[in-house]
């Protein structure tokens, strides 16, 4: 079998290619951290082929760690005998061709020293007919002495014609691009590319000038402020409102599944595992796959339409002054729902350090995880009572403060680490290409959700798995489940009474925040066992007033509150880090370091208002 | 006419330059990027978009648009083009 490498540019099609080649649906991206992101498959047309994906890069010539590595993934390919590389195919984007060309002149010279076929993919041809415009492909070939073959990765067009092309055999480079040279310069490959473009690529620019209308539109001062705002909204009611029927379905499904499989089960331990543990545990995880399908869709709908690209460039000035970018936006406002998402989200971010920082501050963001907890507390000493004329609800008003509170920190802690952090070094600037406008693919969007919902599970549900399976044991032994307060979990929580004691805690909120550890709700959850309340989350009043009842000031109250706010003991979070970043160290990290400051703030916090109160 | 304009960051919209060369303290990897994207010194840059509030700003180069940071568009120096 041969090989197939197809390399490009980003933002060339070269993914959409892959997977029209290969009958595959990868999503191709550089990806921080990640060694290196490539993807193999079986040509479908010709089953003599192994199509091979690299990561899309501008240059042979890397500025970064991350290109570093795929830019050596590609010449380790080279490497290979000749003949057993069928060719290296170079998609290049059509409507920019001067850019791609540049790129896949670099490729030509590798292919030439290698002595590799190469054959040059024009791709989104079909998008320059549309337009009545297209390039000499013929006339290009000749030039570069490479075949050239016009295709559409969308629609299919051409592709069969370049599956043939590289079943047959070809030879590779040979002729030296500039006459009476034994070596070319980029300067020169540079030159080249712009006289082949003038030569043989598209005349007219009615693309480009269609684009800049829109980015008039969308960056306008008073219109792009107006639509940025709009669809942002669109963005929050996706991950509250849209998910919410899905999210309760899941949740009906489970409890459907939990009481049709809990009655196979004799009375003891392994039915409190299953109900507890697997459903409770996993069951609460799996509760946020709807929430990540929905966000992934309407994300990948902003990122296809090229939309995400100028968001980016709106938010990118005030978040610049914390040490952000621009693409850090919607990872964050994501992460007001569910860091989880969020944190996936974060992939869009081509700087590592700057995607480093924007995990930082998302496991900051208010999330929905938090609300339970936040709203208990809120009941409990905040009163139900207006203000200004009773438009104002104060309870309203402490959760504004609250949400406020959380999304503040993240910024100033995102701003402070990137004051100690070298800022310049090795860090790749905001040089963002624009994308063009593009109609979004409805069943591209679903199957990317769909796979990513998917990888979701796959990858943080056996983590998910082993951290309910220790909890539930620990809060199930030795007494089989009879009373929490003498589990182990319970002692555990007696053990660390002392650690809560200075912020006015008792041994049954050590418990709570121990068991939050699994999920933050869980922590309502809990407290309503210890104070033996049933369906604590849905009865928050009477839980409350137990709450006061107990003798917990509010100085307490508020030291919980900013514990939850800086904490970061959601362990579907640090497992979705871990998976991202491939390392246990960054959520190690945060969740010692933020788990410090969290106890240190509440504790300030305690004394402040216990001296003020 | 050619009239001298420090850099880039310079341009408002719809105005076009020639880029000239870089300030000395770019770095040699950013400097690299910039002109394989096209803004090497020579090429002939419009600014398609300039959004208020100091965002980056948009700069069309050949058959691409890319948004430059002030940090970056300061550091390349232009001759700006007028009709």
């Amino acid at each position: 079998m041969k090989k197939v490498l197809l390399v490009g540019s980003p933002n060339s099609g070269k993914s959409m290619l892959f997977n029209r080649m290969t009958g595959m649906n990868q999503r191709v991206a550089n990806f921080p951290g990640i060694t290196v992101s490539t993807h193999a498959g079986m040509c479908r047309d010709n089953h003599e082929l192994e199509v091979i994906d690299f990561p899309g890069v501008y240059s042979l010539q890397y500025i970064s760690g991350e290109e570093e590595v795929a830019v050596q993934a590609f010449n380790n390919a080279l490497e290979a005998p000749v003949g057993e590389i069928a060719a290296v195919v170079c998609v290049v984007d059509a409507t920019r061709l001067e850019k791609g060309l540049f790129f896949a002149l670099q490729v030509r010279e590798a292919c030439r020293a290698a002595g590799h076929p190469m054959v040059i993919a024009s791709n989104l041809t079909d998008i320059l007919s549309r337009h009545g415009m297209a390039i000499d492909a013929n006339g290009l070939s000749t030039e570069v002495s490479v075949p050239v073959v016009p295709v559409s990765a969308r629609s299919g067009d051409g592709v069969l014609a370049l599956v043939a092309l590289l079943g047959g055999e070809m030879p590779a480079p040979t002729s030296l691009l500039a006459k009476n040279e034994i070596a070319v310069d980029q300067n020169r490959l540079r030159n080249l590319a712009e006289d082949l473009t003038q030569a043989f690529g598209p005349k007219g620019d009615y693309l480009l000038q269609s684009h800049n209308k829109a980015d008039q539109f969308f960056l306008n001062t008073f219109t792009g402020g107006i639509s940025f705002l709009l669809i942002m909204f669109l963005l929050f009611q996706s991950i509250f409102t849209w998910a919410s029927p899905l999210m309760d379905g899941v949740e009906t499904l489970i409890g459907a599944t939990a009481e049709a499989v809990l009655p196979w089960f004799d009375d003891g331990w392994t039915r409190d595992f299953v109900a507890d543990a697997l459903f409770g545990g996993l069951g609460s995880f799996l509760v946020f796959v709807p929430q990540i399908f929905i966000l992934t869709m309407v994300v990948g709908m902003m990122e296809d339409s090229g939309y995400l690209a100028r968001a980016a460039v709106i938010c990118h000035r005030p978040l610049r002054s914390f040490g952000l970018t621009g693409k850090s936006f919607v990872p964050m406002l994501s992460g007001v729902a569910c860091a989880i998402p969020g944190i996936y989200a974060a992939r869009t971010i081509e700087s590592p350090r700057r995607r480093w920082l924007t995990y930082l501050a998302i496991p900051l963001m208010p999330c929905s995880a938090r609300l339970p907890v936040y709203g208990l507390l809120i009941a409990a000493f905040i009163p139900d009572q207006t203000v200004l004329g009773g438009w104002v609800g104060l309870q309203g008003l402490a959760m504004l403060f609250i949400y406020l509170f959380g999304i503040v920190a993240g910024l100033l802690v995102v701003a402070v680490v990137s004051r100690f952090d070298d800022a310049d070094k090795d860090d790749t600037p905001f040089v963002l290409e624009m994308p063009p406008y593009r109609t979004p693919g409805f069943l591209t969007l679903v199957r990317n959700a769909w796979e990513r919902s998917g990888d979701f599970i796959k990858r943080a549900g056996p983590v998910i798995f082993w951290v309910s399976l220790v909890v539930w044991v620990l809060g199930y032994m030795p007494n089989y489940g009879q009373d929490l307060g003498e589990s182990w979990l319970g002692y555990a929580g007696r053990l660390i009474e002392p650690i809560f004691a200075p912020l006015g805690l008792d041994w049954k909120y050590g418990v709570a925040i121990l068991a939050s550890f699994l999920a933050r709700e869980v922590f309502v959850g809990t407290l309503g066992t210890l104070f033996g309340i049933e369906d604590s989350e849905e009865n928050i009043g009477s839980l409350a007033d137990q709450i006061t009842a107990s003798g917990l000031g509010l100085a307490s109250g508020v030291a919980v509150v900013v514990f939850f706010a800086l904490a970061s003991q959601c362990i579907s979070t640090l497992a979705t880090l871990r998976r991202e970043s491939r390392s246990w160290r960054l959520p190690a990290q945060l969740f010692v370091g933020y788990g410090v400051m969290a106890y240190v703030v509440a504790y300030l916090c305690y004394l402040l208002v216990g001296a003020v109160v | 006419m050619i009239n001298s304009a420090p850099s880039l960051w310079q341009m408002s919209r719809g105005k076009s330059c020639v880029v000239t060369g870089f300030d000395e303290s770019i770095r040699a990897n950013i400097r690299m990027r910039l002109e394989e994207l096209g803004f090497h010194k020579g090429a002939v840059v419009t600014c398609s978009t300039s959004p208020s509030l100091g965002a980056p700003k948009l700069y069309q180069v050949a058959n691409s648009v890319y948004s430059l940071e002030q940090p970056i568009a300061e550091l390349v120096q232009i001759q700006s083009l007028q009709a």
